[in-house]
């Protein structure tokens, strides 16, 4: 499938989740950052590391197990520009500006002009030896503005 | 008219809510002129746009500034965005407080939409579905230059414009609604009320026990002018009908009418007409080219209709008097009066018949229903009285009231011309009462006057004539001694238990019980073993004989010692000579009634 397809196709997705959960922002938030974390990584079950308190009642999966230090996540997920030791691990960001705080970030969820948008760092995926699939190649940057 | 307003106005207010957000848009147009304007002026050595704005912060900073001035209360966001080679939508302005970094990816929520603007350079206002931030609609709306889109300026309507523009729609709406809903309840109760009307007005042509017709739609169907050529009239009576009644009850009554009204109703053909037309009388319209299969149909369906009643059943019968030209009549009371001549012609025959009415029949018949009917209403039904002689005392000992008719012209009727006629009928029972009052008159006006009345055996299962004999003799106690009951019956009677309880119960009132023409007919030896009468009165009969047959005086001799071993007193009857009155002296009868002694008489 061709690069603008699959663009089409995944926005499409999108599209489509965030009509028929329009009315639930929670939801949508649930699905695109599940879909996010499962492509970073492999595991049946996911340790996360937050620092966000409103994202442990987002993700509510029995596969997604909060874990309390970052060295036992298999995932970091920040909101907040002040978290340390976590450097070892692939981090998504709630908010775009946080990617140039964390070097390590690979990807970031935020809500833009009320709407979700969804970025991945193609060096940074690369450098951690990360591949997110094809689904999110719509949405793989090259570099943050 | 209201519910199309209502409609239309649910319909358009997506138009409506479009048009009146077009004075943003118009001031979204004003400034997207001057903002094409700048980017023209400043940008102008630049081949693209976004190269300039990210060279140069300063520009970058009056674009947003350009872009800020539009965002107010109910334009949330605005900002300018190109595709890149890729389609990704990127920002190069943004008119927020904290704008967007130049070059960002912002993923649109209907990307179709947007490239659909984008491409075609027109604008568009597109619904928004990301509700996070309370977005309503987004007004897309492309920069052209040299007929391709450079950028496409993105402004998000807030939920509160909607309210603003919901807020003056709902009130027309709502009060559209309310007509509306007004309306619909008026026009419900309306239909409500046609429904009840038409229904009442179905009730008010039916009669209630048999769901027939009534005479209310028989006038309904003379008024919308009937085309009478094509149908015949049968008038139908239930042949015993009060016997019926009488024997079993007004329930079992009530049951033999629904039966074979329903019996009716499932005969005829589907364009006649039947209905109910009195008691137990009902009239039929039928087609004349099929009446004759239809009566005969309805006779068969008669003849096989059982209704049972308290483990018993009753097969009926039925008289039918019909009128085949109708169209010799001006009046349809006239053509129902022919059909009732046949009727009593039907049940003169012996019922259980079809009568067609002519002009013979009607010479023959003179509806002697309608002769009694007149002198009851008209009072010219009187007695006369014979009297029953004492031979002993040489005095009266009682009288025997005969009831007679005198037409309005003086003629007068004598029972054998009519009661036979109106036997178990209504008209039967009022004269009957009527005989009871004139007797119970003469006797309560004359003192000493003893009188009998004649009744029936069948009469004493007719509680109406019994309640009104028990009545009067109530109101006059006097009665008791003085009024005496004959009991004429030829015929079998049904319920002779209840005839033995009923002449039980008068008798222990006081009153006296004769059996009339005794030894002719029913009224013989083996009555007395049913009954215990107080008087036997010797059929004439047999009296007229007793000067030519020794047989006859034996018979008389016979009754008499019978009689008077049962402390019966015995009268003969029908004395119409010195040389019967002799004899029957010879063997000890001392009363005598006949026109030896005197005829019938109005005065005592």
């Amino acid at each position: 499938m061709s690069t603008p397809f699959r663009l089409v196709f995944f926005l499409n997705c999108l599209f489509l989740i965030t009509t028929s959960l329009a009315s639930d922002v929670v939801k949508i938030e649930n699905k695109i950052i599940m879909n996010m974390i499962q492509s970073l990584t492999h595991n049946t079950n996911i340790s996360i590391y937050t620092d966000s308190k409103r994202l442990q009642k987002i993700l509510t999966d029995n596969i997604v197990n909060f874990v309390p230090v970052c060295s036992d996540a298999d995932v970091a997920i920040l909101e907040t520009k002040h978290v340390k030791n976590c450097n070892k691990l692939p981090i998504i960001t709630l908010k775009y500006e946080l990617l140039k705080t964390y070097q390590n970030s690979v990807g970031s969820f935020f809500w833009q002009k009320g709407r979700p948008n969804i970025v991945f760092i193609a060096p940074r995926l690369k450098s951690q030896n990360i591949s997110v699939g094809s689904k999110f190649d719509a949405f793989v940057e090259e570099s943050i503005w | 008219m209201i519910s199309y307003l209502y409609i239309l106005f649910s319909e358009k207010e997506t138009e409506i809510k479009d048009k009146m957000i077009s004075y943003q848009i118009e001031t979204i147009q004003l400034q997207k002129l001057k903002i094409e304007n700048w980017l023209n002026e400043a940008c102008q050595e630049y081949r693209k746009i976004e190269t300039c704005i990210l060279k140069d912060p300063n520009k970058s900073d009056n674009l947003n500034g350009l872009l800020s001035i539009l965002i107010n209360q109910d334009v949330r966001y605005v900002f300018l965005v190109f595709q890149d080679s890729r389609g990704r939508y990127r920002f190069i302005g943004d008119g927020a407080s904290q704008p967007a970094k130049i070059m960002q990816k912002i993923d649109p929520d209907n990307k179709k939409s947007w490239d659909k603007s984008y491409f075609s350079l027109k604008d568009n206002i597109i619904s928004s579905y990301s509700n996070s931030d309370g977005l309503w609609r987004t007004y897309l709306s492309p920069l052209v230059r040299e007929n391709k889109t450079r950028l496409m300026l993105v402004s998000d309507f807030s939920l509160s414009l909607n309210d603003k523009i919901q807020n003056t729609i709902n009130p027309i709406k709502n009060i559209l609604f309310y007509i509306l809903g007004v309306t619909i309840s008026i026009f419900i109760i309306g239909i409500i009320q046609i429904l009840m009307y038409l229904y009442a007005k179905k009730e008010s042509y039916t009669d209630e026990l048999t769901k027939l017709w009534n005479r209310n739609y028989l006038r309904k169907l003379l008024d919308d002018k009937i085309s009478y050529n094509q149908y015949v009239i049968a008038m139908v009576d239930i042949d015993f009908f009060k016997k019926i009644n009488d024997q079993y009850g007004h329930d079992a009554g009530d049951l033999v009418l629904k039966s074979i009204a329903k019996m009716f109703d499932t005969t005829i053909e589907r364009d006649d007409f039947v209905f109910r037309y009195g008691g137990e009388e009902f009239l039929f319209l039928l087609q004349k080219k099929l009446h004759q299969q239809t009566l005969d149909a309805l006779m068969q369906a008669t003849k096989k209709l059982t209704i049972g009643v308290n483990n018993q059943t009753i097969k009926i019968t039925i008289s039918v008097g019909v009128n085949r030209d109708l169209n010799r009549y001006k009046h349809f009371a006239d053509m129902i009066k022919s059909a009732d001549i046949a009727l009593y012609n039907a049940k003169i025959n012996g019922r259980d018949q079809i009568v067609y009415y002519s002009d013979s029949i009607d010479e023959n018949s003179s509806s002697n229903f309608q002769i009694v009917q007149a002198a009851l209403d008209e009072d010219r039904i009187f007695c006369e009285y014979h009297k029953i002689f004492d031979t002993v005392t040489n005095e009266v000992f009682k009288y025997e009231a005969l009831v007679r008719i005198r037409t309005n012209d003086g003629t007068i009727l004598y029972p054998n011309s009519f009661i036979e006629v109106i036997k178990n009928t209504n008209i039967y029972t009022d004269l009957t009462k009527r005989v009871i009052d004139i007797a119970s008159h003469k006797i309560l006006n004359n003192n000493e006057a003893h009188i009998s009345i004649n009744l029936g055996l069948q009469d004493f299962n007719n509680t109406e004539i019994i309640n009104y004999l028990l009545n009067a003799i109530e109101e006059n106690p006097q009665l008791l001694n003085l009024m005496c009951i004959e009991v004429l019956e030829s015929d079998r009677v049904d319920n002779e238990k209840r005839c033995i309880e009923v002449i039980q119960l008068l008798q222990n009132r006081g009153l006296k019980i004769a059996i009339d023409d005794f030894g002719s007919g029913y009224a013989n030896f083996t009555t007395l073993l049913s009954y215990q009468f107080d008087i036997v009165k010797i059929d004439g009969a047999i009296i007229q004989k007793i000067l030519e047959h020794e047989k006859a005086i034996k018979i008389v001799e016979s009754m008499i010692d019978f009689a008077k071993a049962h402390n019966m007193i015995v009268i003969c009857e029908f004395v119409s000579s010195e040389e019967i009155y002799d004899k029957l002296q010879s063997i000890g009868v001392n009363y005598m009634q006949g026109f030896y002694f005197s005829k019938p008489t109005v005065e005592l």
